[in-house]
């Protein structure tokens, strides 16, 4: 698993929301393709847990917050 | 962790596919904000390890829907359907907030860790009302009875906003909490004899309404939410069947086919999206003939089909089997009963949209328009969803596997007596369509005329919304101008009339102080000057008993002093 995978999954998305309006300001088409970028990640973040819970090897990988 | 998988690859699909259908659209830096923060909000929701953290995540993704719905915010129509899901969802929100408040009350922990671990010190009391309170905050949020009207109201915003959040994640949610509920409360669900029952009945009656509505509607997006209402009443059904001794079956059963119902409902109204773009209508009525200019479309819709009535070896097939199959061990002839119907009636409704739309003649109306395929980055999207309907029915021994429950899924362990009867009905759902379209097309006509009053009860959704409007919002303005007449004719006059009887208290009380603080002045100076002419004469009379003392008493001294010296 990719370290913070469990964390990064959903924080990624929602930080990166804020980087839209000012991406905005320089392309459009910048703004569609970063949107596009965040959830690509985000899906790469999630699947990357996957082998550890299919093989149950995930300790630990507690996504709360502090 | 799979749902974590699933909200993040359909957060993907859904960003490529608005890229082409929302290219013309202003505002789209509102709409990426708040797409981006649904992504995480709802992948922090299935990734939350405490209660807290996820109602967090759950009011997150509450107001990006809000925010969604109302993209088109110069329409009044979809304000209105924004502010309708927010007050609905809201009322689930509370019951949800106040259910996980009673929880922590008794044992002092949000950690789903904790709770499992300490259910059993949680008083009875407690936990069935937070229990319960916990259903409620689902039922709200996944559309189901009786709170399911803002689900089709929702259908004003975006059609990937709709894909997205109201088919193939949000609404989810509830569904998801119910799960988690059912592990949390583990095998102490027993002890709460009408909960698990309450789920069952909810979600078998919603799957039949839904699907009731699916079939009488003439939007298509209409369409794809009943149906999304009715699917998710199957997920219930299914968790509602869960018992500890039966290795979580109806558990499983429902999850598994919340996983396929995001794929073929997700599919279905990208779909719509491309065929709204193109015919700028969501009247079926005004469709037809689009198998020729949509032959990709067509053939996608065709998937969508199969997918959603359950034709093996779509994944759809396998969930749905399974979820009948845990309502059949629940040995509830009614229930059982009911779902085959919104089986039949959801092959029905499919079979239905696919005639109106692509197979029957091209309307007047399409003919004046240019009709085209679909955009094919929108496309593009629709295919990979469309490729895992089919393909992913072969993992769904590895969603098992993913999920720690022991159940396998093939064709030869799923297919049974249960099946054939799935089968017939859907065979009674296709033909119905068929002699109502296709042999006898003035049968639907006939057969809506006579079951008159039923029609008018489905047209009108069931008069839900109706007793809404009518009864619970006419209510509430009722007792609100009931409150405000009482306020101004009574709270209002409180303190004027404390003011004024104080007013009166106070002239009062000046009267008769003056009168009595005259009277007092009065004696007070008849008194002093009684005492002062007193005084006086006092004083004067015994002024020469002084003057005769002291003279005395200095002759004295003197006779005293004269003789002493003489001595």
């Amino acid at each position: 698993m990719f370290p913070y995978a469990s964390w990064l999954v959903w924080a990624l998305p929602i930080f990166s929301s804020l980087l839209i309006p000012l991406i905005a300001r320089f392309s459009k088409n910048l703004r569609a393709y970063l949107a596009v970028a965040v959830s690509l990640i985000a899906m790469l973040l999630a699947f990357s847990m996957i082998p550890d819970v299919y093989f149950n090897t995930l300790e630990n990988s507690d996504s709360s917050l502090p | 962790m799979l749902l974590a998988c699933l909200i993040t690859f359909f957060g993907l699909v859904i960003t490529v596919y608005s890229i082409g259908y929302m290219a013309d659209e202003e505002g789209l830096t509102r709409y990426y904000f708040f797409m981006l923060i649904f992504i995480g909000s709802m992948t922090g929701l299935v990734m939350s390890d405490n209660l807290f953290q996820l109602f967090i995540f759950w009011e997150m993704i509450g107001l990006c829907s809000y925010s969604l719905i109302s993209f088109w915010y110069k329409r009044p129509e979809a304000v209105r359907s924004s502010i309708k899901a927010f007050l609905m969802t809201r009322i689930g929100d509370v019951c949800f907030l106040a259910g996980i408040c009673l929880l922590y009350t008794s044992l002092g922990s949000f950690s789903f860790s904790y709770i499992i671990n300490n259910i059993g010190k949680v008083p009875l009391s407690v936990l069935t009302a937070s229990a319960f309170l916990i259903l409620i905050g689902a039922v709200a949020k996944s559309a189901q009875l009786p709170l399911h009207t803002w689900l089709y109201s929702a259908m004003e915003a975006p059609t990937s906003v709709s894909a997205f959040l109201h088919s193939a994640t949000m609404v989810k949610a509830g569904v998801y909490l119910i799960a988690r509920s059912i592990l949390l409360f583990g095998s102490l669900t027993a002890l709460i004899p009408m909960w698990l029952p309450s789920i069952l009945w909810i979600g078998t009656i919603t799957a039949f309404i839904g699907a009731t509505l699916a079939l009488s509607t003439s939007d298509i997006k209409g369409v794809a939410a009943y149906s999304t209402i009715s699917q998710i009443g199957f997920m219930f059904a299914a968790l509602g069947t869960t018992s500890y001794s039966t290795s979580l079956f109806g558990w499983f059963a429902g999850l598994l086919h919340l996983v396929s119902h995001a794929f073929f409902q997700g599919l279905d109204f990208l779909l719509i999206g491309g065929i709204i773009q193109t015919v700028k209508t969501r009247d079926m009525r005004l469709m037809g003939g689009l198998r020729k200019a949509m032959p990709v479309t067509f053939g996608l819709s065709i998937i969508v089909m199969l997918a959603r009535t359950g034709i093996p070896p779509l994944i759809s097939f396998f969930s749905k089997e399974l979820v009948i199959q845990s309502v059949l061990s629940s040995g509830n002839l009614y229930v059982t009963l009911l779902l085959y119907a919104s089986t039949a009636i959801t092959f029905a409704y499919t079979l239905r949209v696919i005639t109106l739309v692509y197979i029957r003649e091209k309307s007047d109306y399409l003919k004046k328009i240019n009709l085209h395929e679909a955009p094919r980055i929108m496309l593009f999207s629709s295919g990979i969803l469309a490729a895992l309907c089919i393909v992913i029915g072969f993992f769904g021994n590895s969603i098992s596997q993913l999920m720690r429950v022991n159940v396998e899924i093939g064709l030869n362990e799923v297919l049974n007596s249960s099946t054939l009867i799935f089968l017939f009905a859907l065979f009674v759902g296709g033909l119905s369509i068929y002699l109502a379209y296709y042999r006898k097309p003035l049968l639907a006509e006939q057969v809506r005329h006579v079951f008159y009053p039923l029609n008018r009860i489905l047209e009108n959704g069931y008069f839900f919304d109706a007793f809404y409007e009518k009864i619970v919002a006419q209510g509430a303005i009722l007792i609100s101008a009931s409150l405000k007449q009482f306020e101004i004719s009574f709270l209002e006059r409180i303190p004027y009339f404390f003011a004024s009887r104080i007013i009166s208290l106070a002239r009062a009380t000046q009267k008769y102080l003056d009168i009595f603080a005259d009277e007092l002045l009065y004696m007070a100076t008849n008194k002093t000057l009684a005492s002062v002419s007193k005084i006086k004469k006092m004083r004067f009379s015994s002024m020469e008993h002084y003057i005769a003392a002291a003279l005395v008493g200095l002759l004295i001294i003197l006779v005293l002093i004269i003789l002493t010296m003489l001595r």
